[in-house]
């Protein structure tokens, strides 16, 4: 297949070179659409050939790539991604896209439905990030019984951390409360983040040693955007904790040194011996914990 | 229908059918669109679009839907979800008398669909279809433009656009090019010179809210009181939150509020004019999240231009304000557009409700109320020595003395706030006015007064009252005073004691 670049790889110079250079690449992704359409050749052969295609070119171009990544019965898995790349990539060309949009979306739509996991789970999350209300709803369906589920639950609820209007605080405190897993638990503690009903529940999850260090430290982090206050309210108790996991005993540490009240924590004087002694204890050195003594002590030291 | 909470989808559609072929069934329609409706606690802004489509969609079925007007352009002017638009796209062609700003809102949802096009079919909830056949939102809205283009002026600048937009078909292209065609033979140019008002008169609580124990958070976290924010001078006030999906409402509010702020200080009016905006969610929305926020969006903070939140009494602040809010948990899901202006006693005097206003518009709005504060001042300055030259020029005569009265009392009530709503009252005091000029024309035998202040009275009744014109009141008026001045100063001394004669004795005596 004929590269589209110049000879040289440098700009036309003339006019008419600039011409013949758009007539000789309008050819080559003519070429380009043959081979990728052509069964008889390779996939990955098909894979390239459908990387130079511009699906803009032509409502016939673009209907052809759309039938690929739509044909599972016929088209291998590669080359319906492909195909998806290609499509996906013209979409950011809003302007020229605009025409081919709507049926894009409805394309999309019906690929949420295929069987493998990997083409389904990049449909959805275009999607979703496209704010289209019905996959939305069908993954906060699928949340509620999985049975109906498109994507696992931690894949869903990461798709829907920004689309906090859709319902999805209900279903993330149904989850955190009873997770399918630790991971979809995660990712239902970071949407919550923004719950401010969950205030309480993220302080007291900071302070429970028995949870995983990863969930308290999205705790921390939920805290800190709901209330502050609370959270540096935690940060001193968790700081001067000796029984506490250093991970955690950091994370006081650098919010306190971060977010605190400077004359206060100057003024502190059990929080600073006890920094002092984190600081000379050598049990700690290479840590987190050192480091974030450290910092402490060049931010807020007396 | 009393429903228990929370509403259903299901209950949503059962209610709404329920209403259908009752005699009152527009207005029961109508009532469920209120933002604040139970019908929408406690569920997504996603179910609260596909609940207000769905009875956007069931009113446009309906023959004529004046009612749901406000309501309708509101959507079209701010919505973003193609269903909705195109439920009251199609309820816009219900409108019996559509007025410009009617167009000027279908073609802000024409420029949305545009991008956001989308299969629907209107018979179904939330329009769901997989029909590839079946019409679009897009189509739908170029369907009521037809239909408008022959009725109101639109916007040829926007319209341009729209039929420039890359998403049209061929065929949708030749509607948008038929409306401007449509445009140019209509006469005169383009204004928005038939709309109605921007401003709603509703009803306000005002005295019987539990006010006193509201506290506000502002941008330097100082807690304040109703008092301190919202009295003493004339206070501008907007609702938004920051987690605001939607840009053509809280950020469009916000940026339009610094507008505001720049004309208000170009009329040099900083010392009379406070600007509020108040946040719904303030839970989560703190003084941190709000300054940055506005200051954003270029409104400027200090201590006459405040962002708060609400850090106690919410619920007295929105029964106040009747806002136009709901909330799924402490989540705003709903809201409309809403601003209000406040006198200086705190009492809601304008508000700009389910429109999109415009900072200009608000400030033709703060003038008038700056102006009218003003005359009522200097009325009550200039009032000792005005009442000493009116007892003075005061005729001895009870019937002329009854005809100053009808006059100085019709003079008076222009100092009034919404005065133009008290017409019963001037039209009273005018026809006592001609009443007691023509007792006294039957004394004096002289016929001029009366037609004088006759004339005046149609004046003011006609191109002043019905029309609102100022300039013909004020003609009215000096008509009406002149005759009563005549009707005084014609009365000769000899008629006087006959005049009093004629009061006291009843006839036949």
């Amino acid at each position: 297949m004929a590269s589209l670049k110049t000879k040289s790889g440098a700009q036309p110079a003339t006019k008419k070179s600039a011409q013949a250079l758009q007539r000789r690449r309008a050819a080559v992704r003519k070429e380009a659409l043959s081979h990728a359409l052509d069964a008889s050749r390779t996939v990955a052969a098909r894979v390239k050939a459908l990387s130079v295609v511009d699906v803009l070119e032509d409502v016939s171009v673009f209907s052809d790539v759309l039938d690929v990544l739509l044909d599972g019965e016929t088209n291998p898995l590669p080359l319906r991604l492909a195909a998806l790349e290609c499509l996906q990539a013209a979409s950011f060309r809003e302007q020229q896209f605009a025409p081919y949009r709507r049926r894009y979306i409805a394309a999309l739509r019906r690929v949420c439905k295929v069987s493998d996991l990997g083409l389904r789970s990049r449909v959805i999350g275009i999607l979703v990030r496209d704010g289209d209300t019905r996959t939305i709803d069908q993954l906060l369906d699928g949340l509620r019984d999985p049975q109906r589920g498109l994507l696992p639950p931690e894949k869903a609820l990461q798709l829907l951390v920004d689309s906090i209007h859709s319902g999805v605080y209900e279903v993330a405190k149904t989850i955190a409360a009873t997770p399918p897993n630790q991971a979809a638990r995660r990712e239902a503690l970071r949407i919550l983040g923004g719950d401010t009903e969950s205030t309480g529940y993220f302080a007291d999850l900071l302070r429970n040693k028995s949870e995983p260090v990863e969930v308290r430290q999205l705790a921390a982090t939920s805290l800190n955007q709901l209330a502050p206050d609370r959270l540096l309210a935690a940060a001193r108790d968790l700081a001067m904790d000796e029984a506490e996991d250093t991970d955690i005993r950091s994370l006081g540490l650098t919010a306190l040194a971060n977010f605190g009240d400077l004359s206060a924590l100057r003024s502190d004087a059990a929080l600073q011996t006890s920094v002092d002694q984190l600081s000379a204890a050598q049990a700690y050195d290479g840590t987190h914990l050192k480091t974030a003594a450290a910092s402490f002590k060049r931010l807020c030291g007396a | 229908m009393l429903q228990s909470r929370p509403w259903t989808s299901e209950s949503f559609r059962d209610v709404v059918a329920s209403y259908e072929g009752a005699p009152d069934q527009q207005s029961q329609w109508v009532t469920l669109l209120d933002e604040s409706h139970d019908a929408y606690a406690q569920c997504s802004s996603l179910e609260v679009a596909r609940r207000r489509g769905w009875l956007l969609s069931r009113l446009a079925a309906l023959p004529v839907l004046d009612l749901a007007l406000p309501f309708v352009q509101e959507t079209l002017q701010t919505a973003h979800e193609p269903y909705l638009l195109a439920a009251a796209s199609l309820a816009l062609t219900r409108s019996t008398q559509p007025v410009s700003e009617d167009g000027a809102a279908l073609l802000t949802a024409l420029t949305i669909l545009g991008a956001r096009d989308d299969a629907v079919d209107l018979d179904v909830w939330a329009g769901l279809t997989d029909d590839e056949e079946a019409t679009t939102c897009l189509a739908v809205a170029l369907e009521t433009l037809s239909w408008i283009a022959q009725r109101v002026p639109l916007d040829p600048t926007l319209l341009e656009y729209i039929g420039s937009m890359p998403a049209l078909t061929d065929a949708q292209r030749d509607i948008v090019y038929q409306a401007i065609a449509a445009q140019k033979l209509r006469s005169g140019l383009f204004s928005d010179c038939c709309s109605p008002p921007l401003v709603s008169r509703r009803k306000f609580a005002s005295s019987s809210a539990n006010l006193q124990a509201v506290r506000f958070e502002d941008q330097d976290q100082t807690v304040r009181d109703w008092s301190s924010c919202l009295h003493g001078r004339t206070t501008v006030v907007a609702f938004f939150y920051t987690r605001c999906e939607n840009p053509n409402k809280c950020s469009l509010t916000i940026t339009r509020l610094g507008h505001l702020q720049k004309l208000v200080a170009d009329a040099d009016l900083c010392a009379s004019v406070r600007i509020v905006a108040v946040s719904y969610d303030d839970s989560f929305d703190t003084p941190a999240r709000l300054s940055r926020y506005v200051h954003d969006r270029g409104f400027k903070l200090d201590r006459n231009n405040l962002v708060l939140r609400v850090t106690q009494g919410g619920e007295e602040v929105r029964r106040y304000f009747s806002n136009g809010v709901n909330f799924v948990g402490t989540l705003v899901n709903w809201h409309r557009v809403e601003l209000f202006v406040l006198d200086s006693r705190g009492e809601v005097v304008r508000n700009f409700e389910r429109r999109a206003w415009t900072a200009e518009q608000v400030m033709h709005g703060l003038q008038e109320i700056l102006a009218a504060g003003a005359v009522r001042h200097r009325f009550w300055q200039l009032t000792p020595g005005a009442w000493a030259l009116l007892l003075a020029l005061l005729p001895k005569c009870p019937i002329c003395g009854a005809t100053y009265l009808s006059v100085t009392g019709l003079a008076a009530l222009p100092l009034l706030d919404d005065w133009t709503r008290l017409w019963p009252v001037a039209l009273g005091m005018l026809l006592l006015n001609v009443f007691f000029l023509a007792r006294a024309a039957r004394i004096s035998r002289r016929i001029a007064p009366v037609v004088v202040s006759g004339l005046g009275a149609v004046v003011i009744v006609g191109p002043g009252l019905a029309y609102g014109s100022s300039v013909a009141m004020g003609i009215g008026f000096a008509l009406v005073l002149i005759g009563s001045l005549l009707s005084v100063f014609g009365l000769s001394a000899r008629a006087l004691p006959a005049a009093w004669g004629k009061l006291l004795v009843p006839r036949g005596h």
